[in-house]
């Protein structure tokens, strides 16, 4: 018997070349939007966290500019179990490219065992050498082999690391490095400027606070880890939320796109369901042809999709990583690829599993009958009668909600679309607020005078970092919605194509015929774009919301909103006229005999 | 059965058992057994019309009556595969024209049941028009009728197909 | 086997159409030459893949003859575009196919009236040209209904009313009565017929042997080529024959 199905359901296929590719292409872009969410979210997952642990970063950090504090009597405290040592701080400058930028060395000589830089790039510095911490490095463009030229010596860029901290650069100035002392000693050769550094291991994490609180004293300051990690989750937080509210788009988006797609292409088989019965095949004979139909391709489209997501991915998740202080990007392992194929094949199947079984309990009679429209007026098409336009639109609009599911779908899938775009538009403009952040912290140690903070411009905000990556996820977005789009046209006219097989045979020229169908798909996008537009605001309302930090995120403006209704239309429009045209060229008696 | 025997001699002249043997064997079953008596009886009656002469031929020390076709048979043979038969006599008329116009050289096949549908046709035309008249007892009779030329024209269709279909062979 | 008469409406010589399926060429129709005259009721009969659909397809622009012409009223059109076939057809050419012959989202008024409409007729102009048709081919009762709501009889006359809104001078048939009972054929057939008696030239296709005798001229089709040709006439009485069958033997 599943010889017969593999049959039957090949044969199928077969005959439906297009929309087996169709059906493979929207899939796997549903599964490449479920990798990339799934890669972005887990970077935005406690990014910081993760740092801390990889570095074993310091639960109190201690910082004095005077570098003969006695600072090693805090390492023999109780509650402490391990500690860096005392390390000297020493602040510098160096020259790139016509300007003069704050550069913060720390001393790194030997192994440290807490709080230690994580290399991503290079090697550990040796003697004349730097390694620059992550985002300093990013921003000014700096990597492994540059020379910084100080105004003694010159310090060659041996690697770049992560270490756990605040806020990153340029909010935090100068930039961090790490070099030997000696290195330190002839680049900023008046140890009386220096500073000293120390961090802590406690025994009790949790009790940072009171550390701080009773090991307070002059000529040191204090911060533990909690207000570090305070401070690193704030400044991050526009960004944490914008990777966190793609995720969930790319997964709306991919299920919906499966939804319009499989739970369409089930609705317009309909009558050959109905064959099918007549013929014999009990309902559930039925349904589980269907579903071994729609799962063929699905498994094809899933195994491409996460393979292409799994190539995408590095793109988004470097540069989030960066912004979110992440230590590494975790890698894609197999589990969540099993993950990613099961949620897509069992999606595949609810969408299929439900309409096939509604339909195939429907008798042979109301099958063969197929969808036939219920409803001869609608509301629009006497609008568009007394209005006087022309009888191809008269005839689309009438034909637009004629069919009520197809319709539905259509608009669904439309407002969906539009709903995310929204969301894209908002976080457009949250990131022109993010890029005016705090202003940066005054630096440790400032013996030397620095003129002023360092000539960032203010568009390497962290709105600015961001920026391309937003840009990347939208497009990524944009491309799901856009096969989504491209496989509800084609359903759409599809159906269609006998009623306007007869409109030619009639008397209306292809041109009008292309008039009529687009039409009605203008109707239909009209509506759901109008929908979707407060759908997708009270979207991003609510995950905002959700992040407690609703002040710091803006709202697209009206005009942003005001194009982007029409704009989707138009897009609708642009997709759906050269599938209409090709239709309408099309000889009557193939059209009529379009099955 | 005397048209049946005309056209066997329009191929060739033949004796009486001749003639008895080859229709048996082109008919099979369908043709109830003839005894030769009939034979007999048919042939001097056509011979008696003049549309056969016969011969008698010595053979093996016995006479044998040879039949051969004369002109006037001939005439009269044409005339009958020419005239399209009345719809009561479709089935066994019509059918032996079917079968014999083209051995006989008469005429083909195809033309055969052209002709036969031309009439049919029209039949069906004027028996059409009588049922439009109303009165009841006539136009049930007359529809009756016109299911009946239907159904010979579909026979028609299929004979063609079928021959047709041996003669692409 | 043409026999050219003056006044031809609509004439074709050596119409051919081949297509592929499935790999495999099939010869639809091999070289036809025909010829209608105005006002005259034309049936074409034949086996099924006899050719008879696909001509009457080509004569209505519906579909692309391979090789031949076509002309109506004297114009070639078998290499009109598209565009100028349906044009061409709003206003000169009725076409009712055997199955699928309205579009199911409009009312049978509305159904009716699109072709008028396309015209350029008034709105009440088409109105009342369609409550006319539909009133003479008793299907007024039926007017707001759609179409999956009427039988295969109805139907089949609202397609007819649909295809002679706009007096076209050929009407094209397809089997149209391919679904019916012999009741309503024979209504469809008489309808034809007085139809043809108000001058509308006529071609149809059928297996129905009823319908073909009601034309004035009956075209006999096998294997995609014209077989046969026969014109059939009213006699004053009927035949000697006939009245033969018509009467009780005793």
């Amino acid at each position: 018997m599943s010889l017969l199905y593999a049959n039957l359901a090949a044969a199928g296929l077969r005959r439906r070349r297009l929309e087996t590719v169709l059906t493979i292409l929207v899939v796997a872009a549903a599964a490449a939007a479920l990798t990339v969410a799934l890669g972005v979210g887990r970077v935005a997952d406690r990014p910081w966290e993760r740092t801390f642990e990889a570095t074993n970063g310091a639960h109190v950090t201690a910082m004095s500019i005077d570098v003969g504090a006695d600072l090693s009597r805090l390492e023999s405290r109780p509650e402490v179990v391990d500690s860096t040592g005392v390390r000297p701080v020493a602040i510098s400058s160096f020259r790139l490219e016509g300007h003069t930028y704050g550069l913060r060395l720390i001393g790194s000589d030997g192994d440290p065992r807490v709080a230690r830089p994580l290399l991503r790039k290079g090697a550990r510095a040796g003697s004349g050498e730097v390694v620059l911490e992550r985002s300093f490095a990013e921003l000014l463009g700096l990597r492994v082999g540059d020379r910084l030229r100080t105004p003694n010596r010159p310090l060659r860029v041996s690697g770049i690391a992560v270490v756990s901290i605040g806020e990153g650069y340029p909010a935090s100035q100068p930039g961090l490095a790490f070099a030997p002392v000696a290195s330190i000693a002839s680049v900023a050769p008046d140890r009386s400027r220096w500073g000293s550094l120390l961090g802590l291991r406690l025994a009790d994490p949790k009790a940072s606070r009171e550390f701080v609180v009773s090991a307070r004293g002059p000529g040191y300051q204090l911060e533990d880890w909690q207000a570090t990690r305070a401070r690193a989750i704030d400044a991050s937080r526009t960004a944490q939320v914008i990777l966190s509210i793609f995720a969930a788009l790319l997964l709306l988006a991919g299920g919906a796109v499966l939804a319009t797609l499989v739970g369409g292409r089930v609705l317009a088989r309909v009558r050959q369901i109905g064959l099918l019965k007549a013929a014999g095949m009990t309902p559930g004979q039925v349904t589980r042809l269907v579903l071994v139909e729609q799962l063929g391709p699905a498994v094809v489209g899933c195994v491409l999709g996460i393979v292409g997501g799994m190539a995408a991915t590095p793109l988004f998740v470097s540069g989030s990583a960066s912004l979110l202080g992440a230590s590494e990007t975790p890698p894609l392992e197999a589990l969540d690829a099993a993950l990613i194929v099961g949620v897509v094949l069992a999606s595949v199947a609810a969408f299929t599993y439900g309409p096939g079984r509604q339909i195939g309990r429907r008798t042979v009679g109301s099958l063969l009958a197929g969808t036939a429209p219920r409803r001869a007026r609608s509301r629009l098409a006497g609008w568009a009668e007394r209005s006087g336009a022309s009888l191809p639109l008269v005839l689309g609009a009438r034909d637009a909600f004629a069919r009520p599911a197809r319709a539905v779908l259509t608009a669904l899938s439309l407002a969906l679309t539009v709903a995310a775009l929204v969301c894209t538009l908002a976080m457009e403009a949250s990131l022109d607020v993010a890029s005016t952040g705090p202003p940066p912290t005054p630096p440790v140690g400032a013996g030397i005078a620095l003129p002023g903070p360092d000539p960032v411009d203010d568009d390497a905000g962290e709105g600015a970092r961001l920026r391309p990556i937003v840009y990347g996820l939208d497009a990524v977005l944009l491309l799901v919605t856009l096969a989504n789009l491209l496989a509800t046209i084609l359903l759409s006219l599809r159906e269609r194509v006998r009623n306007l097989g007869l409109l030619k045979a009639v008397g209306l020229t292809p041109n009008q015929v292309t008039a009529t169908f687009l039409t009605s798909q203008a109707a239909v996008a009209a509506a759901a774009a109008l929908a979707g537009l407060p759908l997708g605001l009270v979207l991003f309302r609510g995950a905002i919301e959700l992040t407690g930090s609703a002040d710091e995120f803006a709202y697209p403006s009206l005009l942003s909103l005001g194009v982007l209704a029409p704009a989707a239309v138009v897009v609708v429009l642009a997709i759906a006229a050269p599938l209409a045209r090709r239709a309408a060229a099309q000889s009557v008696t193939d059209a009529l005999r379009y099955e | 059965m005397r048209y049946a025997f005309l056209a066997l001699l329009a191929v060739a002249p033949a004796h009486g058992y001749e003639l008895k043997q080859a229709l048996e064997q082109r008919f099979g079953t369908a043709l109830a057994p003839l005894n030769a008596g009939q034979v007999y009886t048919t042939l001097a009656r056509l011979e008696r019309d003049g549309l056969v002469l016969g011969a008698d031929v010595p053979d093996d020390g016995r006479q044998k009556r040879i039949y051969e076709l004369t002109p006037a048979g001939r005439a009269a043979l044409e005339t009958w595969v020419a005239t399209p038969s009345p719809g009561t006599k479709l089935r066994d008329e019509f059918f032996l024209k079917l079968v014999f116009a083209a051995a006989g050289g008469i005429d083909s096949s195809g033309a055969v049941i052209d002709r036969q549908r031309r009439a049919t046709l029209q039949a069906l035309r004027d028996v059409t028009s009588v049922t439009a008249n109303g009165n009841d007892a006539a136009s049930l009779l007359a529809d009756g009728t016109a299911l009946h030329l239907e159904a010979d024209l579909k026979w028609l269709e299929l004979c063609e197909q079928r021959l047709n279909r041996k003669d692409t062979r | 086997m043409s026999t050219v008469l003056s006044a031809s409406v609509l004439s074709t010589r050596g119409l051919a159409k081949t297509y592929a399926s499935d790999g495999v060429e099939v010869l639809a129709l091999r070289g036809v030459d025909l010829d209608v005259s105005a006002g005259e009721f034309v049936a074409v009969m034949g086996p099924s893949g006899s050719g008879k659909s696909t001509l009457l397809h080509l004569l209505g622009g519906l579909d692309r003859p391979t090789a031949g012409t076509i002309e109506l009223d004297g114009r070639p059109v078998e290499k009109l575009s598209e565009r100028d076939w349906a044009i061409l057809r709003r206003s000169r050419i009725g076409f009712v196919f055997q199955f699928f012959n309205l579009v199911d989202n409009l009312t049978v008024a509305e159904n009716v009236e699109l072709p008028a409409r396309l015209i350029g007729t008034s709105a009440r102009d088409a109105r009342t040209r369609r409550e006319a048709l539909l009133s003479r081919l008793g299907v007024s009762a039926r007017a707001n209904a759609l179409p999956s709501q009427l039988s295969g009889g109805q139907h089949q006359r609202v397609a007819l009313a649909r295809a002679l809104v706009n007096r076209p001078c050929v009407l094209l048939a397809d089997e149209p009565t391919g679904n019916l009972d012999s009741g309503s054929a024979a209504e469809v057939v008489s309808l034809m017929r007085q139809l043809r008696d108000e001058g509308q030239t006529v071609v149809l296709v059928t297996h129905d042997a009823r319908v073909a005798s009601a034309a004035d001229r009956v075209i006999s089709m096998r294997d995609g080529l014209v077989v046969d040709e026969t014109a059939l006439v009213d006699g004053e009485h009927p035949s000697a024959v006939v009245s033969q069958l018509l009467q009780l033997e005793a």
